[in-house]
């Protein structure tokens, strides 16, 4: 038994020794050739690619001639729990809101009336805006300004200008 | 997902709901009522004499009328018009026409105590009207003294949302 014991030490030692130098070698092969690899690799994905790009076009063109889609749709996809799924009041009334419906109804039927109405009002308010400005400019013209602290030392004559309120 | 109401009123004019009026438009629907309250005026005389007419057809003659008797139904009527409008849709004609809503400061509608009382000072006293062109607020004296406040709003019906009135100073 003492001499296949030896011989089994013996040959799983050789294995061991002539694995080392072909795991190293190995290793720096992978290294050496793992740039080309990647380029052969992104060359072939770039030939598929196109070639899939021609290819599936026509095919799916093919196919659909061949099919017919609303028999399809009719036999396989359950619509009405499609559209149950849909918010169709918000989906109506931001349809309308987008296209403006009110205002579409109201150019086509809308009478000379109640468009001179819409312009009287729109020019009230424009002159609410301006009787409002003026007012606050009377406002501010009889508001007392804060009395600043006396300076320590004369200064400039302070320039009359009648454009600007409290300077005139 | 709530949906949006669609509104009825012009894009140009949708920014200026809720807010406060000024002098002018106000104004205006001042002087429609003024036309409004003169129209009933003269439907009631023409009825009135209509009427006696009817009574003594050939003894009728127009009543006379004098500047104390007509101003005197004249203020009844427009306070009675006045009245009537605001404590119900907030609107009397001429804010129908101009657009505008005479509200509480809670953006609730007027009650009948202030609508008479508001509409016995806006009558009596319609200079008041002017303080809202001074007002930081744009609001009428009758607004002060009984927290009301008039805002644009164009819709057809009253709605829910709040006047929005700034804080005075």
């Amino acid at each position: 038994m003492r001499p296949l014991r030896l011989a089994a030490d013996l040959a799983v030692g050789t294995v061991v020794l002539a694995a080392v130098p072909v795991v190293a070698v190995g290793r720096r092969v992978r290294e050496v050739a793992s740039p080309a690899v990647a380029l052969v690799r992104e060359d072939l994905a770039r030939q598929v690619g196109a070639t899939l790009d021609r290819l599936v076009p026509v095919a799916v063109a093919q196919v659909v001639q061949r099919i017919d889609l609303n028999e399809l749709v009719e036999k396989y996809v359950d619509v009405e729990r499609l559209i149950a799924g849909v918010d169709l009041a918000t989906l109506t009334n931001e349809i309308i809101a987008e296209i403006d419906l009110p205002e579409v109804i109201r150019q086509s039927t809308g009478s000379v009336a109640s468009e001179t109405i819409r312009g009287v009002r729109m020019q009230a308010i424009s002159a609410d805006d301006v009787v409002a400005r003026l007012g606050s400019r009377l406002r501010l013209r009889r508001t007392p300004r804060p009395v600043a602290a006396e300076p320590a030392e004369p200064t400039a004559p302070v320039p009359v200008d009648p454009l600007v309120p409290g300077l005139s | 997902m709530t949906a949006e109401p669609v509104s009825p009123i012009p894009r140009e004019a949708r920014g200026f709901q809720g807010e406060p009026a000024g002098l002018v438009t106000r104004l205006l629907a001042g002087c429609i009522d003024a036309a409004v309250t003169f129209v009933v005026l003269l439907a009631l005389w023409a009825g009135f004499n209509g009427f006696r007419f009817l009574l003594d057809p050939r003894g009728f003659t127009f009543s006379g009328t004098s500047l104390l008797a007509s101003m005197t139904a004249g203020l009844c009527v427009a306070i009675v018009y006045l009245t009537a409008a605001w404590s119900t849709t907030g609107r009397s004609w001429g804010d129908h026409v101009m657009g505008l809503r005479v509200l509480r400061l809670d953006g609730g509608r007027v009650r009948l105590p202030v609508a008479f009382l508001r509409a016995v000072t806006c009558t009596l006293f319609p200079i008041g009207l002017l303080w809202c062109a001074a007002s930081r607020t744009r609001e009428a004296l009758q607004d002060i003294v009984f927290r009301t406040c008039v805002v644009y709003d164009w819709r057809a019906r009253r709605g829910v949302t709040r006047p929005h009135v700034p804080p005075t100073a």
